[in-house]
């Protein structure tokens, strides 16, 4: 009995005491950046990706990307000073090896207390056409979205306006500044803006499917520089998964809206998504989705990284018909019934979508140096 | 158009379960909708302390944002009719995007995504297309097209064979329940 009312009165006064803790100084680390930029605009990108007609770039005509921009977008983005302990950046919870995803189920924040969902993967997303972004899309842009994680009480816990000062008296990123916005000045909006830029600029179009793809009459072709059971996968996903995740022939394997995919049920209490933010009946436990490019070091999945890996998602799909009335989709879905050797292909198909070069490229990497 | 029948657990024991394929049309359709009431007892589930009042504390923090929107009369905290009065009138739009189905293709699209040898692949669809298309689910034809296949294919490809063409089957069915493209077919028995 003892026990159980010192338990939490002990993590109580935890709490209370690093909440109380002044801010750690910063780590010792030396900004390492290559005397020119980095190449994140004007990147040759696959005709597959390019083909007239596509309107699916979501950057906005008054943050248009360039090399500079993006290089403080990426300084800021690995800064631990953007939380209010020094202890956080945006790095923490999108790791570059995990296609910027967070492989932990639900990420943690600053001073160590969980988020209801984990930090979703950042490839992409300049092709996400309605530019809505988080699990529930409550940020209208990204310039917003990359700010409101800065200023969570959770997760890095940090006010702006001591961003800017931070930022502004530190020997180097004003010159960064200058750089990506033709002068010295610091402002939450250019912050806003450098960060988006580095954001957009995550783009996967190396893996092994856009090889074969390169060399394929259209995406529905089998690819010479695929495995019989790849392209038998490939044919699967596109028969069965192809209506949503490649809608419209979009090859950023993106669902183009949030989708309902059963995972709600029908406890009020369960995060209603896109719904809780609308406040409409039918949005209710939708979800935004991320693009299944390197979904294969993305796991755990799900806006609650419910599902462990990728045999789990798949499982769900295969296994459960999605009856809720309330379903994002405008066609029935499952269960698909797949067979052993039907998600066995399926997953060597989805592994052909990782890029390596994405995941281990130094110009998304860390340019801090401990 | 129907255009075969498999059984879709022609390997298990006991009576065969016969399943329709039919390629259907593509359709897009609405889904019905849910009432406010689950959105009002949705934001209800977070009065932690029964007060019928949710305060900023008591919602998620990404959630908390509701209350500047919907609070009336400025105690920070949402009573029921401010509740009502955020949820009802933004019940009636939508997000949503209209997905439609893709083209079935029907049993040539599923011996094709078999990527058998291109001799197997022929042989099937030479059977698929002998058959002549069958009006009812428990029609001879299903039990003749599924001992050719058995007979052409090995296990596995058989295997797969039968799950893609119920799922073929089931695609169709629901698109006919739905969009009203019944064309007089049978149901499975």
């Amino acid at each position: 009995m003892t026990r159980i009312f010192i338990a939490p009165l002990l993590v109580l006064v935890v709490v209370l005491s690093a909440a109380a803790l002044p801010p750690r100084p910063a780590a010792r680390s030396t900004l390492k950046l290559p005397a020119t930029p980095y190449r994140y605009a004007n990147v040759a990108l696959p005709a597959h990706f390019t083909q007239p007609g596509r309107k699916d770039d979501n950057t906005p005509p008054d943050n248009p990307l360039s090399d500079d921009g993006a290089t403080l977008g990426r300084v800021l983005f690995y800064d631990k000073r953007l939380s209010a302990n020094n202890t956080t950046s945006c790095a923490s919870c999108h790791v570059q090896a995990h296609a910027f995803a967070d492989p932990k189920p639900v990420s943690r924040g600053f001073h160590g207390a969980v988020t209801d969902r984990r930090a979703m993967p950042l490839v992409n997303l300049r092709y996400y056409q309605r530019a809505r972004f988080f699990w529930d899309e409550r940020a209208g842009n990204l310039e917003e979205m990359v700010l409101l994680p800065v200023q969570s009480r959770i997760e890095m816990g940090q006010d702006l306006s001591q961003v800017v000062d931070t930022i502004a008296r530190d020997a180097t990123y004003p010159a960064l500044f200058a750089r990506a916005f033709g002068d010295r000045q610091v402002t939450e909006q250019r912050i806003g803006k450098a960060l988006a830029q580095f954001v957009r600029s995550i783009v996967s179009y190396q893996s092994r499917y856009d090889e074969g793809r390169a060399r394929a009459e259209s995406a529905q072709a089998d690819f010479d520089t695929f495995t019989l059971v790849e392209n038998r996968g490939k044919a699967l996903f596109m028969r069965n998964c192809g209506t949503c995740h490649m809608k419209d022939d979009n090859e950023h394997f993106l669902v183009p809206a949030p989708a309902n995919t059963g995972l709600r049920g029908k406890d009020a209490k369960a995060d209603g998504g896109v719904g809780d933010v609308t406040l409409r009946a039918l949005d209710l436990g939708s979800f935004k989705s991320p693009s299944l490019r390197n979904v294969e070091v993305t796991a755990p999945y799900g806006h609650d990284g419910r599902f462990a890996t990728l045999d789990a998602l798949i499982d769900h799909y295969s296994d459960n018909a999605i009856l809720d009335p309330n379903v994002g989709y405008m066609i029935p879905v499952g269960p698909l019934n797949f067979t052993a050797s039907e998600k066995a292909a399926l997953i060597a198909f989805l592994r052909t979508l990782t890029d390596r070069t994405l995941l281990t490229d130094p110009k998304y990497s860390s340019p801090f140096v401990e | 158009m129907l255009i075969g029948v498999a059984a879709a657990a022609a390997q298990a024991p006991g009576p065969r379960r016969a399943v329709l394929i039919t390629e259907g049309p593509p359709a897009s359709f609405a889904v019905p909708g849910r009432s406010p009431a689950a959105v009002i007892e949705r934001l209800r589930s977070f009065d932690a302390n029964a007060d019928d009042r949710i305060s900023r504390d008591e919602l998620p923090e990404r959630m908390q944002g509701l209350v500047a929107r919907g609070d009336k009369d400025a105690d920070d905290a949402l009573d029921s009719d401010e509740i009502r009065a955020l949820v009802t009138p933004a019940s009636s739009g939508s997000t949503r995007v209209s997905f439609r189905s893709q083209s079935s293709e029907g049993l040539p699209g599923v011996i094709r995504d078999l990527k058998l040898s291109p001799e197997k692949h022929l042989r099937a669809l030479v059977i698929a297309g002998a058959q002549k298309p069958p009006r009812r689910v428990d029609d001879p034809a299903s039990s003749t097209l599924l001992g050719e296949m058995k007979a052409l294919l090995d296990d596995e490809e058989y295997e797969n064979f039968l799950a893609a063409a119920t799922r073929l089957s089931r695609t169709a069915d629901r698109l006919r329940t739905v969009s009203g493209v019944v064309g007089g077919l049978a149901r499975p028995r």
